[in-house]
């Protein structure tokens, strides 16, 4: 166990190093500066030119490179232009706002998907089954801005609900469980909207899932064999269902990490995905291949859990080299 | 004072109220402070500050709010464009007009209680010419005596800044400088005792001070939560009266949903981002109010001059006349702005008269591009020149609404000129990188700039420009302080723009505020969107 771990941590490496390049040169060579925001845009170019040369921005690339990556080795992914502070402080103080963004819609995504997708892939090819197919493509095909937008409409304009957008309350000094639920109110309307499109993609790897193994040989074993529909169901079809999805959920974490830009635009939730957005809008060097990297690795990691949780599910997969 | 009408270099207006120049007018005004009942103001904002809360090193009008709310200046401008004083309660210009003295009000206090001294202003200014200052140097700071040797290091202080007291303070110029007094109202005072401990090459990284910056403003910095909100709370001890809110607080929006915010009383105070008028009746049905007022920031498009097709002013001449801006203003911002002719406010006291209006017409567009030998010679509807036909690509940076819906615009307009037009967008700072780098040759650019009362650039580099007429001019204003030969110049200086078309002046937006009902005297001018605000109030 030991060993794979570190064997795959070690695989890891030069594919975080390699990534680490391309994005770096991808980076660089966008036209622009970091400067262009922060300047009287008509100063002389010879001042801008001092603040690159200042930021190291005039080396050569190769040099560049190198003095981002021994840094970056250590820890230290050095200063954002744009806000002047650590790159390190900086996503970490976005990345609860996003964590809990992500959480809130993966919960109402599985207690929505799950269900629903059972429901399915056992009546499959019903009118219910239908009708719920036909609701997941409307979904799946709305366009997360408009359906926030729709969201806001109803719970936050017309029936004054909910609030329009933030975290909290500005102003309103809430503390301990007020600040709570504060924060829950506001998280209600994004959390959907983000949710809204990973239900109907879930609702159908479920569906499917479900329904393949109800016709595998074994499951009319069991049936032949005696057992109850509901032991069938929980035991066995639930188990064997559930592995394509661990896959689905993990491959979903980074992506729930990376933040949701148009969700968090349209609410004005401070995640990752408008930081991100930002730092490419203003060429944040530091701070965009920071974030770039974060991303890097949590993906690495995730996968690795997607693969340690399949054998734990799965007993033939088996961890070893 | 009796120099004193010739050596400050202030718009005409300020001359009408002469006896109050340079001088404090009494009391502040009683009329600004109301039942002082607190409350909380809300005000949108479209982006997160960068928390760079620092008078000199901010670069985005988001983190200007807070610093021009949470910091003073020697000097403020009223809604006349004139100048008033806020920490310097007097100023004076030797008969040279060269050196600019302030003195300062008496028992000022930063927010941590530390009295507000000479000292603090000679450190603000000096830092700006230090040897390692982190942002590029600005105009002002290169024009006091000693920057040279300061800024190289051979000095080890400035010998243009100068401390005769605790109040008094003297800047001295290598020439008069015109422009002076337009900084000193863009630049607050920072506190010497807080900025002093951190060199000044360390500043743009010193997240902590830059964070939570100390002024002597009506308002005091609270919180700064990123990409949510900046609090403020009042200054108790605010020597202008004390504010009537309890507490301001900018809040980051967003345009699409600010409506609803505001009419659902999560915002008080918001920018409009669209002057159609369903938009305004649903504020107004919905009891919000709205104020507008003159816009300070206008739209271009930039021309490269040198560029073989358009170094002819004539052509230049053309795209202005070719181009309906009126019809732009009309249909885009449904009559709400403004068009100018050349690179001033229509509105500042040098605008000159005189200048050709450019008016929308394609018959003289045609016939100037004739002139310049301009000919569609085998009738594909394209002119021609020495075998090349006229390619136009017109760049412009996402971002901005109005700015994008007027490229199509301008292309049809153009085309029906005979231009082949082709529009090309991409993000800001891609297209601002093709102005930034004189070798790169471009036909257009659509931009954007806000002006600045008092100041007339020269600076015609996006646009390969430059004139012997126009450096001339523009040296012999810079030197001059006298008010009736520096509107002469100034009005020269614009007018020889006005003939060149460095560039495309195409509209000035108006600036439109909704306002919820509970906000009461939110009453802003021009230039100064925060100078009445210890005035405003909320009903409970």
């Amino acid at each position: 166990m030991i060993r794979y771990l570190t064997r795959r941590l070690l695989i890891a490496l030069p594919v975080l190093i390699g990534i680490s390049i391309v994005v770096f040169l991808l980076v660089k060579l966008q036209p622009g500066d970091p400067f262009v925001g922060m300047i009287d845009p008509n100063a002389p170019p010879e001042q801008k030119e001092e603040l690159m040369r200042r930021a190291g921005y005039d080396q050569p690339l190769l040099v560049q490179y190198l003095s981002w990556a021994s840094r970056a080795f250590i820890g230290d992914l050095g200063y954002s232009t744009q806000y002047g502070a650590p790159v390190s402080a900086i996503i970490a103080s976005r990345l609860g706002n996003t964590l809990l963004l992500a959480a809130a819609a993966l919960v109402i995504t599985i207690a929505i998907a799950l269900p629903v997708g059972i429901y399915q892939g056992l009546r499959r090819d019903s009118l219910g089954d239908h009708a719920v197919s036909a609701a997941s493509f409307v979904l799946l095909s709305v366009p997360t801005f408009f359906l926030g937008i729709l969201l806001i409409k109803i719970f936050a304009a017309d029936l004054r609900w909910l609030p329009t957008s933030g975290v909290t309350t500005v102003g309103a000094g809430h503390t301990g469980v007020a600040a709570a639920l504060d924060i829950g109110r506001h998280l209600i309307l994004p959390a959907l909207t983000l949710a809204g499109v990973n239900i109907a993609v879930f609702s159908r790897y479920v569906r499917s899932s479900v329904g393949d193994i109800l016709h595998q040989d074994f499951v009319r074993a069991q049936f032949a064999a005696g057992a109850t529909r509901g032991e069938v169901l929980w035991i066995h079809v639930l188990k064997n269902a559930a592995k394509p999805l661990i896959t689905i959920v993990s491959l979903e974490i980074p992506t729930l990490l990376s933040g949701a830009l148009l969700t968090e635009t349209v609410f004005n939730w401070p995640g990752i995905g408008r930081l991100n957005y930002e730092a490419v809008e203003n060429r944040d060097y530091a701070l965009l291949m920071g974030i770039i990297m974060f991303l890097a690795v949590a993906i690495v990691i995730a996968n690795l859990l997607a693969d340690l949780l399949y054998s734990a599910v799965d007993p033939r997969v088996r961890v070893s080299s | 004072m009796p120099t004193l009408s010739r050596r400050t270099l202030l718009t005409s207006s300020f001359l009408a109220s002469l006896g109050l120049a340079g001088c404090v007018s009494g009391d502040p005004d009683q009329s600004l402070t109301g039942s002082g009942d607190g409350g909380t103001l809300r005000y949108a904002i479209w982006s997160n500050p960068n928390g760079t809360f620092h008078p000199l090193l901010y670069f985005t009008d988001y983190d200007r709010a807070i610093i021009f709310t949470v910091y003073s200046r020697l000097v403020t401008l009223d809604e006349n464009q004139s100048y008033q004083p806020s920490l310097a309660n007097e100023y004076t210009y030797s008969e040279d007009g060269r050196t600019l003295t302030f003195t300062l009000r008496d028992g000022v206090t930063w927010h941590d209680g530390e009295p507000l001294t000479a000292d603090d202003v000679a450190f603000t200014y000096t830092s700006g010419a230090d040897p390692d200052y982190p942002s590029d140097v600005h105009e002002f700071t290169q024009e006091l005596v000693g920057y040279e040797a300061y800024h190289s290091g051979e000095s080890e202080t400035l010998e243009g800044i100068e401390v005769i007291d605790d109040r008094t303070v003297a800047f001295t110029f290598e020439q008069p400088y015109a422009a002076a007094l337009s900084h000193f109202a863009d630049r607050p005072v920072l506190a010497e005792h807080v900025w002093s401990q951190t060199p000044v090459g360390e500043w743009a990284n010193a997240t902590e001070l830059l964070n939570n910056p100390v002024g002597t403003g009506p308002f005091v910095f609270d919180e700064f939560a990123s990409d949510q909100y900046v609090s403020l709370t009042r200054n108790e001890d605010y020597f202008d009266g004390v504010p009537d809110l309890e507490r301001l607080i900018f809040t980051v929006s967003n345009t699409e949903t600010a409506q609803t915010a505001l009419l659902g009383g999560e915002l008080d105070v918001a920018e409009l981002s669209s002057w159609n008028p369903a938009d305004l009746d649903t504020y107004t049905d919905g009891g919000a109010e709205i104020i507008e007022q003159v816009g300070v920031g206008g739209q271009y498009l930039s021309l490269d001059t040198r560029n073989p097709k358009l170094e002819d002013p004539r052509v230049r001449q053309a795209i202005v006349c070719g181009i309906d801006r009126q019809g732009i203003i009309d249909s885009l911002l449904y009559g709400h702005g403004l068009v100018f002719n050349t690179t001033a406010h229509p509105e500042d006291p040098y605008y000159p008269d005189g200048l050709d209006e450019y008016a929308y017409d394609p018959d003289r567009a045609r016939s100037l591009l004739a002139e310049a030998g301009w000919e569609d010679t085998d009738g594909d509807g394209v002119l021609e020149k020495d075998g090349e036909k006229f390619t136009f690509q017109l760049n412009f940076p996402t971002g901005n609404r109005t700015r994008e819906q007027s490229a199509p615009i301008i292309q049809q307009n153009l085309q029906e000129l005979g231009l082949d037009v082709e529009l090309v967008s991409s993000d800001f700072n891609s297209t601002l990188a093709i102005l930034q780098d004189p070798e790169q040759s471009y036909d257009g650019v659509l931009m954007g700039g806000t002006f600045r009362p008092g100041q007339y650039s020269n600076n015609h580099w996006w646009e390969r420009y430059e004139s012997d007429t126009l450096t001339e001019l523009a040296d012999q204003f810079g030197a001059t302080v006298d008010e009736e030969e520096l509107t002469r110049l100034v009005g020269d200086f614009l007018r020889e723009i006005n003939a060149a078309v460095v560039r495309v002046w195409l509209y000035i937006p108006a600036t439109g505020f909704a306002v919820s009902p509970t906000v009461q005297d939110y009453a802003p001018y021009p230039y100064e969107p925060f100078a009445g605000a210890i005035g405003w109030s909320i009903d409970a």
